[in-house]
């Protein structure tokens, strides 16, 4: 018997999965046109497959530097955001101190608060300190909305880890930072590797900060170059699609392995 | 567990300072920059609370509030719906489902400036598949000419962009579900209706209510998208807070005025941050 409830559902997925999949189809297959092709026409398929668009901007002009700081600001931001996190996750899962839950509140907020009032007095600010177009200081801004959500996160695992575990550690005469080298980490491993995804592709992706703090290519990522070229009167679309294509790396990478945990990342761990 | 094995401020300091680092200098800053009438290159002069009060007769300002807010309940008006349906389509552990969901969530984690990049690549008038289509309609489209057009563009990519995220919030909701209460409903004959009215919709209301709070306050924020797509134009359809905000510094200059702003819009999402946590931790 066909429901036709059950057909219905069907159709509507079919067209979520084809609107969901048209735009990126259209970004990969501009990434291989031409310049003229781009502009001569709307065509479903390149008419040959044209890696020059990804050479041109990584090899003969600076993208391949701005991709370099990317790589660089996202890896050191893990370095960065990690151990306090897990320090932090830890005190709020297990200890009671005065204001806990206030102070949990407030990470969030960081977390929650939109980047663009924090906007103006960095820009001020990063002159006076001496950060403005440096890594380090596009390292010390991203953990304002990182570290929160590390926080959030890597407590969520550690709440779910049974105490008996601790406790059995405590009596053998382990001190804490005993326990938490050999006992709590270890078993923390796939909670810290999950957040360390995220934290990468959170920085990865940042691109207000990226595109008004930093303006070399000794500095600047990839959002913040693209962002300036997208901007630009004159542009080579087929460019911008392969740079955009390029700036997604990461996450196809990585979309597989996260896919059971974006539920949880994006509502800091209200939904598991 | 009675006993502390560790001083717990020993192990919040390190994340405290840094955060606060973040968090609290640029605020204060904020404050004091809010006081002073300051447009770069211009010494700053005192000026009270002046910015404030010029704030709360800004017609753009208010201009700016009001279209976020529609632009904030367009999105979840339509995500919502959309992604409830499509998550009861998909919440069922088959290999076809997961990977459909695999497919349907990649928008979720690619960087937000892509999102805008992907979408100027459908919509620019010379060069995108969209408009060309809409030719053959009848419909002239041109994001950069239309007022409601860009607007409602806007929208449709951020459903494109968020509406995954419903999904899987609310796959989440259904797969909690007990199937005891089906069970006994299909026994009684109960009509598919009112199983969805009475047993799935009241079992999820949690993961509605999550999912509708962080869409709204991430939707009011909106910058990157809509900074590469539209700008803030045409004629100011597309100027959320957010892109009010760099535009008064980027192209204004007006440092002072521009930090009131922000102190405002920060307190604004902070009181709904406070309630929609307020909100998720009653449950827990």
């Amino acid at each position: 018997m066909v429901k036709l409830e059950d057909v219905a559902a069907k159709i509507l997925v079919a067209l979520a999965t084809l609107f969901t999949l048209f735009p990126l189809y259209w970004l990969i297959i501009t990434s291989f046109k031409t310049r003229l092709e781009v502009i001569g026409g709307i065509y479903f398929l390149p008419k040959s497959i044209n890696l020059y668009n990804y050479y041109r901007p990584l090899f003969e002009d600076v993208y391949g530097a701005y991709l370099r700081n990317s790589f660089i600001l996202s890896s050191l931001e893990i370095l960065i955001c990690l151990p306090p996190a897990i320090l932090a996750a830890y005190a709020f899962s297990r200890l009671k101190f005065k204001a806990d839950n206030h102070f949990l509140f407030w990470f969030l907020t960081n977390r929650m608060a939109p980047p663009a009032a924090f906007l103006i007095p960095y820009w001020t600010m990063y002159t006076f300190l001496g950060l403005f177009d440096t890594i380090q200081g596009l390292l010390i801004i991203n953990s304002i909305g990182n570290l929160p959500f590390a926080i959030w996160v890597l407590k969520g695992f550690i709440d779910a880890v049974p105490r008996d575990v601790e406790e059995a550690a405590y009596i053998d005469g382990y001190t804490f930072w005993q326990m938490l080298r050999r006992i709590l980490l270890p078993m923390l491993k796939p909670a810290i590797a999950v957040s360390a995804l995220f934290v990468f592709i959170f920085t990865w992706n940042e691109m207000l900060f990226a595109s008004l703090l930093t303006t070399s290519p000794a500095a600047m990522p990839l959002t913040g170059g693209l962002l300036h070229y997208v901007s630009q009167i004159w542009v080579n679309w087929s460019e911008i699609a392969a740079l955009s294509l390029i700036a997604m790396v990461p996450v196809l990478a990585a979309i597989y392995f996260l896919q059971k945990h974006i539920a949880t990342a994006l509502t800091f761990g209200a939904v598991r | 567990m009675g006993r502390q094995v560790v001083n717990p401020w020993l192990l919040f300091a390190p994340a405290f300072i840094l955060v606060g680092f973040n968090a609290f200098l640029p605020i204060f800053y904020a404050a004091y920059l809010a006081t002073q009438k300051y447009t770069l290159g211009i010494p700053p002069q005192f000026i009270g609370y002046d910015n404030f009060f010029y704030l709360m007769f800004d017609p753009v300002f208010w201009d700016a509030a009001l279209k976020g807010l529609a632009f904030a309940f367009t999105c979840v008006a339509i995500e919502i719906p959309l992604g409830l349906a499509l998550a009861l389509a998909l919440y069922k552990e088959t290999r076809l489902n997961r990977i459909i969901r695999t497919i349907i969530s990649s928008p979720l984690l690619i960087p937000p400036l892509v999102v805008g990049s992907t979408w100027l690549l459908l919509v620019r008038p010379d060069i995108g598949p969209l408009p060309f289509f809409l030719r053959f309609l009848g419909i002239n489209y041109d994001i950069g000419a239309y007022p409601l057009q860009a607007f409602f563009t806007t929208i449709i990519m951020d459903v494109w962009h968020w509406t995954p995220f419903v999904v899987l919030v609310l796959v989440a909701a259904r797969a909690s579900i007990p199937p005891e209460p089906y069970e006994s409903a299909m026994v009684d004959g109960a009509s598919s209706w009112h199983i969805f009215r009475y047993i799935t919709l009241p079992g999820m209301k949690y993961g509605l209510l999550i999912a509708f709070l962080i869409r709204l306050l991430d939707a009011f924020k909106i910058f990157d998208e809509v900074w590469v797509l539209t700008a803030e134009g045409p004629g100011k359809a597309t100027n959320y807070l957010s892109i009010y905000i760099v535009k008064t510094a980027l192209s204004e200059l007006k440092m002072g005025y521009c930090a009131a702003i922000s102190l405002f819009f920060l307190y604004i999402v902070i009181i709904l941050t406070f309630i929609t946590l307020k909100l998720m931790m009653g449950r827990r």
